[in-house]
């Protein structure tokens, strides 16, 4: 069971309702959790800004498509050289690996992919990204390490 | 229990804002500036769409987004630029991105969107990239 959703309580829980105008409180809230560790730098942090944004604006439309007024509940916790964030929703969740590759940027039918990033995006800028799903909701669990830890 | 299409289409727009997102227009003749202010998101991008549709609407031929004051973009956003370039196109007209480097930039690159729109250092580089206008003098 991954530390967030263990017996040891998250360092931070926030339940937002599923709107948009949240995302902005949610990115804020887990930068500045992750900024309580001096081993996260700028662009790590915007890293994780960007995937934490990308899987909450997930979360908020599958709880619009459900036409659920539950929230969202995003937890994150920072140690042992990584900020995990898990953020969980009612949501039926997906299989990544059935999301169609994108074509190639200089491809013209690009043009008509306006969406279809997310998940990408989340992949390539946390150092791991998991999806559970069951009949209770989704989560999807990001995790950064430290460079230091990184390179070592 | 909820449900259908028309249900859902409903709840999309209630989970849309308008906020966080202010946008400076600068109007010419032939060419509209957009630039907007703050974090280009799901909460943001519908403000950003219709300032779109509507310099299409009004005959622009030339649509410039400046992202120089953009502080965050995630893929809502990239898609909101995607959209832009669609509509500019089918409607003849022409669009161009002020984006330069920074977070934002990076986000684009990462995404390999460089590739589908030139990215411009300044808003006078994206003026100028604009195909030239017929000679409406017929010489």
């Amino acid at each position: 069971m991954s530390p967030a959703r263990g017996d040891d309580q998250p360092d931070v829980v926030l339940e937002i309702p599923a709107r948009a105008e949240y995302l902005e409180l949610v990115r804020s809230v887990v930068a500045a959790a992750a900024y309580t560790d001096p081993g996260f730098g700028d662009d790590r942090i915007n890293d994780l800004r960007i995937a934490v944004s990308e899987a909450t604006t997930n979360a908020i439309r599958a709880h619009a498509t459900l036409g659920t007024d539950h929230r969202i509940e995003v937890r994150c916790q920072v140690g042992d050289e990584k900020i995990e964030v898990e953020v969980c929703d009612r949501g039926p969740g997906f299989d990544p690996d059935s999301i169609p590759a994108l074509p190639d940027p200089e491809d013209p039918s690009r043009l008509f992919w306006e969406s279809g990033l997310g998940i990408p995006l989340m992949q390539q800028l946390t150092d791991e990204t998991e999806w559970e799903s069951d009949d209770d909701g989704t989560v999807v669990r990001l995790v950064v390490y430290t460079a230091a830890y990184l390179n070592r | 229990m909820r449900g259908g299409l028309q249900d859902a289409a409903v709840d999309m727009k209630r989970m849309e804002g308008w906020v966080h997102l202010g946008i400076d227009v600068a109007r010419s003749d032939d060419a509209v500036v957009l630039t907007p202010l703050g974090d280009l998101d799901l909460a943001s991008v519908p403000a950003l769409r219709q300032h779109v549709i509507d310099a299409v609407a009004a005959g622009r031929p030339h649509i410039v987004l400046n992202l120089s004051s953009v502080d965050f973009c995630d893929s809502t956003g990239l898609g909101a630029l995607i959209s832009a370039r669609k509509r500019t196109l089918s409607h003849g007209a022409s669009m161009a991105v002020v984006c330069p480097a920074g977070p934002v930039r990076d986000v684009v690159e990462l995404c390999g969107l460089h590739l589908v729109f030139t990215l411009h250092d300044s808003v006078a580089a994206a003026l100028a990239d604009r195909p030239a206008q017929p000679d409406s003098s017929g010489s």
